[in-house]
């Protein structure tokens, strides 16, 4: 019996900007470096950085099984259990392996669980998956936040200043 | 002392006492230093067995072996789930139909719905209460998923399938139930039948031994045991059958500590967490908990008045009241035992009738709280070595979650064993000569899905998969060709397919082809696509041997021990496990994955003491995997897969045959699973096997099970038609050929007599044209 793989095309905002917070905590290490706000909210939007929350009457039953874990992360992550956030993610990327933004968000709270390696090499995965440019740079300003997390700011600045010229 | 010599002195001097008096006051003497000397031994003695004793008793309670669940099945509207699916997932969890729904456990198929009362299970990341859920199914998938108020619900998972346990080597294993999860019904049932005084007696019962002395006389068999419930559970835990009057006073003073300093309830939970039920294999099934398991495949809150019952008469001998093997014995002891619930007023008079109108119920062969996948088990194991002693995952109660998908797994052992079957049947080889090894891995994450270690399932032995070491033939030539594709060739580059010698060890190595033909000039898409050992070696001479074998070990950090050329066509053997490594880092886009089986390991509080998180590194660049990954897919479309039935539906994949048809290899993808799969023989003689005749054709039964999902391409490079056979630049609708990606650079020649079709190339490309 043939398996459809699920059809995730676009990952609506999703309420609440706490997580992004904790996250921009994580990287305020390096004040300096003038970029793009580092973790966007789920999902990553280049057009506008703070997209409206999902409206509240918008019932589970439109929610896609990968966005209803991503929500799921974003709860345990905002209480502190990055364990259960990586579980969850890693939940929704058995279900939607294909969705380079799932592997962008796996980095970003590896990342923040203080594992750069990791992290860089989830970046390079959703670069691989990556189905745009736009996607791509998401990809690399986390591996530009892996690599500073490593110690390495001088090739942290140089992907910056790569992207940095690029809007999506 | 002193005194006493005194009063003695006195004694002698006032009348010398006679020879008897004398006589009789040594002896009362030594009875008293003899009586002293026993009593301290015999208190040494009872302060051992109380401290064996209530150390066992402790030790025993909360002894646990680690418990190891698969992957749960996850529900959400969309998935491409039939109601039949969900149902042969329910009957392998252990649900049982029922028209009301009332217990956790239980479905109900109506039309095309489907309602679940869904048992209470601790996940890991949370714990989901018991509660209902209503699927509904539509043209082959799930349409609607909505809870028990009609809600819609995103997603949501059934419970995972119990793999087994690790129990430890002496065979014991038990599931230990809590006391709020032992039904009252059992309590008081087993004091009714086994030890009708238990409430009262010290540990043992005078009365309880004339009574059964009695019932046995008159009956002319044993019928009765008259062993307290106490004195059984002692029995119980020192395992001795030797019947000495020795053991039996240990086991009754033991008993009479145990009364002493344990509550009777939490005696009686002990008794039921412990008592002998039956064998399974080398395992033995200890405790209620696993019994009920066992015997019924569901937990023991689930269980009906009969079933209960069923599980007490089994206790008096589990090998002569066997339910499997003596059905009918078993079902009388079973109504005796109802019998006795009635008469101690324990069921009503028609619960009692209908219990005993029931038939036995027991199911065998299900796979539920068995160690029925070993080979998977072994990997676990293997997995978990570096972190947990063999003493954590026997006795700390863990709780392992795995990658393991059952549906997965009982295909790939189905499509395992029945192939091999049917290729002795079709070659006239004898039967059980083929053996055989699969690894099944989610191509994306390296998660294992099912292993086979053998062609015979849930059989414990040698695991093939992870420890055969076989030579892999022609599945190493994907390294060949990517070290040239990294050194600037590309898929059009023509390569010689042409007799080559090669001093090797002091002696000349003169590899053939299949065919034992030189096809001469070939284009690499082809070398590859049909195996061509020639234009191979030729190319792996070129690129250096050096070369080939350090980028073995730069992809998988495995060594080649052999550093010749023979390397280059594979003389180099490795586990299925190992190829499978190796494969991931082409299926997954380039990413090298260790082939994980563990998701998480939690205590028996369920807070994780591991997480095995997701891993990977990128060891291709995306461009060259993408290029390679052509090439692997005309293998499946032109060349020596091209006999799979699925040779066109988007997949990709490599034959491999060692010398002399000693070993049969296929290892193949899609976009969501990696197959890898071995035949041959043990004793390493040859089967006559290619590995498109053998391993190929189990990979065709797993897939048809499976359904492919079509690769999805890379994006990169412009794609250009090429004549397969040739490496010409063709119309896309001549004869045999193949898009590949192809450099800018690239200077080609075109077919003649078959036109190009203009409108689907480049300015560029023309321009080429115009030049050659």
């Amino acid at each position: 019996m043939a398996r459809k793989r699920l059809n995730i095309a676009a990952t609506p905002a999703l309420p609440g900007l706490t997580f992004t917070a904790l996250l921009l905590v994580g990287c305020a290490a390096t004040p300096s470096s003038p970029r793009p706000p580092a973790v966007p909210p789920v999902p990553p939007s280049d057009t506008a950085p703070e997209s409206p929350p999902a409206p509240a009457s918008a019932g589970p039953s439109t929610a896609s099984p990968t966005l209803a874990l991503l929500r799921q992360s974003e709860r345990s992550a905002d209480g502190g259990d990055l364990g259960s956030a990586i579980a969850y993610v890693e939940r929704a990327i058995r279900l939607d392996p294909r969705d380079g933004s799932l592997w962008l968000r796996l980095g970003r709270l590896q990342l923040a669980a203080n594992r750069p390696d990791v992290a860089e090499q989830m970046a390079q995965k959703a670069i691989a998956l990556a189905a745009n440019r736009s996607a791509q740079r998401d990809g690399w300003l986390l591996v530009a936040d892996a690599r500073e997390a490593r110690g390495d700011a001088e090739a942290a600045a140089e992907i910056r200043a790569r992207w940095r010229t690029f809007r999506g | 002392m002193a005194e006493r010599r005194v009063a003695k002195a006195r004694r002698r001097k006032s009348a010398p006492p006679s020879f008897g008096r004398r006589l009789l006051r040594r002896a009362l003497l030594g009875v008293l230093v003899v009586g002293t000397l026993a009593s301290v031994a015999v208190a040494g003695y009872l302060f051992h067995l109380d401290r064996t004793i209530t150390r066992t008793f402790e030790g025993r309670r909360w002894s646990v072996p680690a418990v190891i669940y698969a992957q749960p099945l996850e529900l959400y509207p969309g998935a491409a789930l039939t109601l039949a699916d969900v149902t042969r997932e329910l009957h392998r969890l252990g649900y049982e139909p029922s028209a009301n729904l009332s217990t956790p456990g239980s479905y109900k198929r109506t039309g095309d719905r489907l309602e679940i009362h869904l048992r209470a299970f601790r996940f890991m990341e949370h714990a989901r209460g018991s509660q209902r859920i209503d699927l509904a199914f539509e043209g082959g998938r799930l349409a609607a998923l909505r809870d028990g108020t009609g809600r819609p619900v995103p997603l949501l998972r059934l419970d995972p399938a119990t793999l087994g346990s690790f129990f430890p080597s002496h065979g014991e294993d038990r599931l230990v139930l809590t006391p709020e999860q032992i039904p009252p019904l059992l309590r008081e049932s087993l004091k009714a039948v086994e030890d009708r005084n238990f409430d009262e007696h010290a540990g043992f019962d005078l009365a309880g031994i004339a009574r059964a002395m009695w019932v046995n006389l008159r009956a002319g068999e044993v019928q009765q045991g008259g062993s307290t419930l106490t004195q059984q559970l002692v029995k119980s835990y020192f395992l001795d059958n030797r019947r000495t009057l020795e053991r039996k006073l240990r086991e009754l003073a033991m008993a009479v500590i145990l009364d002493a300093r344990f509550e009777k309830q939490d005696i009686l939970d002990a008794y039921i967490n412990e008592i002998y039920l039956g064998q399974d294999g080398g395992r033995a099934v200890h405790g209620f908990g696993l019994g009920s398991q066992f015997y019924f495949n569901r937990p023991l809150q689930e269980l009906g008045v009969d079933e209960i019952a069923t599980l007490i008469a089994v206790i008096r001998g589990p090998s002569f009241y066997n339910p499997f093997r003596n059905p009918e014995r078993t079902l009388a002891r079973r109504n005796l035992v109802l019998d006795k619930m009635l008469r101690n007023e324990l069921i009503s008079a028609e619960v009692h009738q209908r219990s005993r109108a029931m038939p036995l119920k027991v199911v065998r062969g299900t796979r539920i709280g068995g160690a029925y996948y070993p080979a998977f088990m072994d990997l676990v194991r293997y997995e978990l070595r570096a972190l947990y002693r063999d003493d954590d995952l026997t006795s700390r109660g863990l709780r392992i979650f795995t990658t393991l998908k059952p549906d997965v797994q009982d295909a790939v052992e189905a499509a395992l064993a029945g192939t091999l079957a049917d290729l002795e049947h079709s070659r006239k080889l004898p039967a059980e000569s083929l053996q055989g090894a699969v690894v099944v891995t989610a191509s994306q994450t390296g998660e294992v899905l099912a292993v086979a270690g053998g062609r015979t399932a849930g059989f414990q032995g040698f695991n093939r998969a992870l420890e055969a070491r076989r030579p892999i033939g022609s599945l190493i030539k994907p390294v060949v060709y990517l070290s040239a594709l990294e050194q600037g060739y590309h898929l059009a580059s023509m390569i010689d397919d042409a007799s080559v010698n090669v001093e090797q060890r002091g002696r000349t190595w003169s590899p053939r082809n299949f065919d034992n033909e030189a096809h001469g000039p070939v284009p690499l898409v082809r070398g590859l696509g049909d195996s061509l050992n020639l234009a191979t070696v030729n190319l792996g001479l070129a690129l250096g041997v050096e070369q080939v074998a350090e980028r073995l070990t730069s992809l998988t950090g495995m060594e080649a021990k052999n550093r010749y050329p023979s390397l280059l066509l594979g003389a180099e053997a490795l586990t299925p496990l190992e190829v499978s490594a190796l494969y991931g880092t082409f299926a997954s886009g380039g990413f090298y994955m260790p082939p994980k089986a563990v998701v998480a390991v939690l205590d028996e509080s369920g807070s994780p003491l591991s997480r095995h998180s997701l891993a990977l590194e990128q060891r291709i660049a995306p461009e060259t995997v993408g290029t390679l990954n052509r090439g692997l897919e005309a293998v499946m479309r032109w060349g020596t897969g091209k006999s799979s039935r699925f040779a066109r539906a988007g997949t990709a994949g490599k034959t491999g045959t060692s010398d002399d048809y000693r070993d049969s290899w296929f290892a193949g993808f899609d976009d969501a699973h990696l197959s890898v799969i071995w035949v041959g023989a043990d004793d390493n003689t040859s089967t006559g096997l290619t590995g498109a005749a053998g391993a190929l054709k189990v990979w065709d039964r797993i897939m048809t099970h499976l359904g492919v999902q079509p690769l999805h391409h890379l994006a990169g490079g412009d794609l250009y038609s090429i004549e397969y056979a040739s490496g010409l630049l063709a119309h896309d609708g001549c004869a045999d050929v193949v898009e590949v990606p192809l450099p800018r650079e690239a200077a080609l020649r075109s077919k003649p007599g078959c036109g190009i079709n203009l409108r689907s190339i480049t300015d560029r490309l023309r321009s080429w044209l115009g030049n050659d």
